[in-house]
């Protein structure tokens, strides 16, 4: 018979954490991993509130947290690991405030920052594992490249609307993130959550199989996503498994021989920001474009005018001004018919949308079929909402 | 044959597959894809392809470097990268 140690845990810790301790696959010598073990969580939102949380829960010996927003009303829905009387307050603090009275045990490091290629490096390596719950592409690339660099597993998992996909990257000769993605998105073509929506339950469940398959790498339990990604369908109740390739002998960061060597502008890569935030774009020329006051006084002067909301049906339904014609910029080529119902060429037509950028497209659009007096409504409702009318609700 | 959208591919298409005619080549197919849903081509070269759930370079290459060709029968996937958390 072989002469087992004695464990280690304390008498507390073995009543805390007997549930886990009564699995075969984790017992007294696992649960000592996981109280030594670190973990960097980026992203203190819809993904990073679940594993924050279970991992916390579990007894992780210390969590990094990095994250430079502060939280809104709008983060509530999804981010799990906040409350509302947080709003207005940095995330890190929000989170680690909630995480302490969980686990008064687990040692909690904040970084209220952007992380950047000037700091990544300097964080990561004090941490064993990273999970990646950012919301954006270019940090998506940076925290890659780093764990490449610095022999990290990356636990990394996205999602949108009803659809979560997760990845094991870079562990035990898996893929990295490149390997499978090289190319970055065109950043015109990317949706966020901001515009997009998500359901909290599908960055829950998406965020939960990351805090999984982390206590599985620190217990020494088999990743089940290693070489494999997991697509999961909110909408069919789908799970899929899609068997990815090995690490490619090709990539330019964890190849054999690599170009890439050390941590580059990931802004400048994507050609898109750190955030998740839609840029302003600013597509048409000044005299085709008017401000919400200018449109205010249109209206209060009732001069006779289109206005034409190009925004979803589904913001549509949330709220929209009086007397706006609705077309969603989508099906504008389509419903054009709709539009010049009302004599378009005899007076003015007002675009807008959510933001101001849409509109500045279908502007561009009308004026190629023919209607030339038709303007942009700069910063869309949510100027409107700012500038003119507090009582409009944004979302 | 038929080809399932995933996240984004779903969203600009507007659908969640497409019957696609027979073709022998990843490279066709793609085309063929791209001529039904002209507003995939700038998401294209950034997506994952999938037959019989197993990962295949846009290419047409398996991760072994063989080219595949495909069946009627495939099950393919096209599975643009989801950022959003
Ligand atoms: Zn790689």
């Amino acid at each position: 018979m072989q002469k087992k140690e004695k464990t280690t845990l304390t008498n507390e810790e073995i009543s805390r954490y007997s549930r886990q301790l009564l699995l075969p696959c984790i017992g007294t010598a696992g649960q000592e991993k996981i109280l030594k073990s670190s973990v960097l969580v980026v992203g203190a939102g819809g993904l990073g509130s679940p594993v924050l949380l279970y991992l916390a829960a579990a007894g992780i010996g210390k969590l990094g947290i990095i994250d430079y927003d502060n939280l809104e009303t709008s983060n509530l829905q999804r981010q799990i690991v906040h409350s509302e009387k947080n709003v207005g307050t940095p995330k890190v603090e929000s989170a680690k405030s909630t995480i302490q009275n969980l686990n008064s045990n687990t040692k909690v490091e904040t970084y209220n920052l952007l992380i950047d290629k000037s700091n990544a490096m300097d964080i990561i390596k004090e941490y064993d594992i990273v999970v990646d719950a950012t919301d954006n592409v270019a940090t998506r690339y940076l925290l890659n490249d780093a764990s490449v660099f610095l022999k990290k597993p990356l636990v990394s998992a996205g999602a949108l609307r009803m659809d979560g996909q997760l990845t094991v990257y870079n562990y035990n000769g898996g893929p990295c993130y490149r390997c499978i993605f090289p190319t970055p998105p065109p950043a015109d073509t990317v949706t966020n959550c901001n515009d997009g929506g998500v359901l909290g339950v599908i960055t829950g469940i998406m965020g939960s199989i990351q805090a999984l398959e982390v206590l599985k790498i620190v217990t020494g339990i088999e990743s089940s996503y290693v070489q494999k990604m997991l697509l999961f369908d909110g909408l069919t109740g789908s799970f899929r498994q899609i068997k990815i390739r090995p690490r490619n002998p090709n990539c330019p960061v964890c190849g054999d021989h690599p170009t890439i060597t050390e941590l580059i502008d990931y802004v400048q890569f994507c050609g898109a920001g750190a955030h998740d935030k839609t840029p302003n774009l600013k597509i048409l020329d000044d005299k085709d474009r008017i401000t919400v006051h200018d449109y205010k006084s249109i209206r209060d002067t009732e001069q006779h005018h289109v206005l034409l909301d190009v925004r979803e049906t589904v913001q549509f339904n949330i709220c929209s001004l009086d007397n706006s014609l609705h077309i969603p910029y989508a099906n504008l080529h389509k419903q054009l018919d709709i539009l010049k119902k009302e004599n378009p060429n005899e007076h003015p037509v007002y675009v807008v949308c959510r933001r101001g950028n849409d509109s500045q497209l279908a502007v561009n659009f009308l004026k190629e079929s023919g209607i030339e007096n038709c303007f942009d409504i700069v910063g869309g409702l949510d100027e409107w909402a700012a500038k003119i009318d507090h009582g409009f609700p944004t979302y | 044959m038929k080809v399932l959208f995933f996240a984004g591919a779903k969203d600009v298409t507007n659908s969640t597959f497409a019957e696609v005619p027979q073709v022998q080549s990843v490279p066709e197919l793609l085309e063929q894809l791209v001529a039904l849903y002209p507003q995939l081509s700038p998401i294209l070269p950034t997506c994952m392809l999938a037959v019989n759930l197993e990962y295949v370079e846009l290419s047409g290459k398996d991760a072994d470097g063989n080219e595949i060709r495909l069946k009627e029968t495939d099950e393919i996937a096209l599975i643009p990268p989801v950022s959003g958390g």
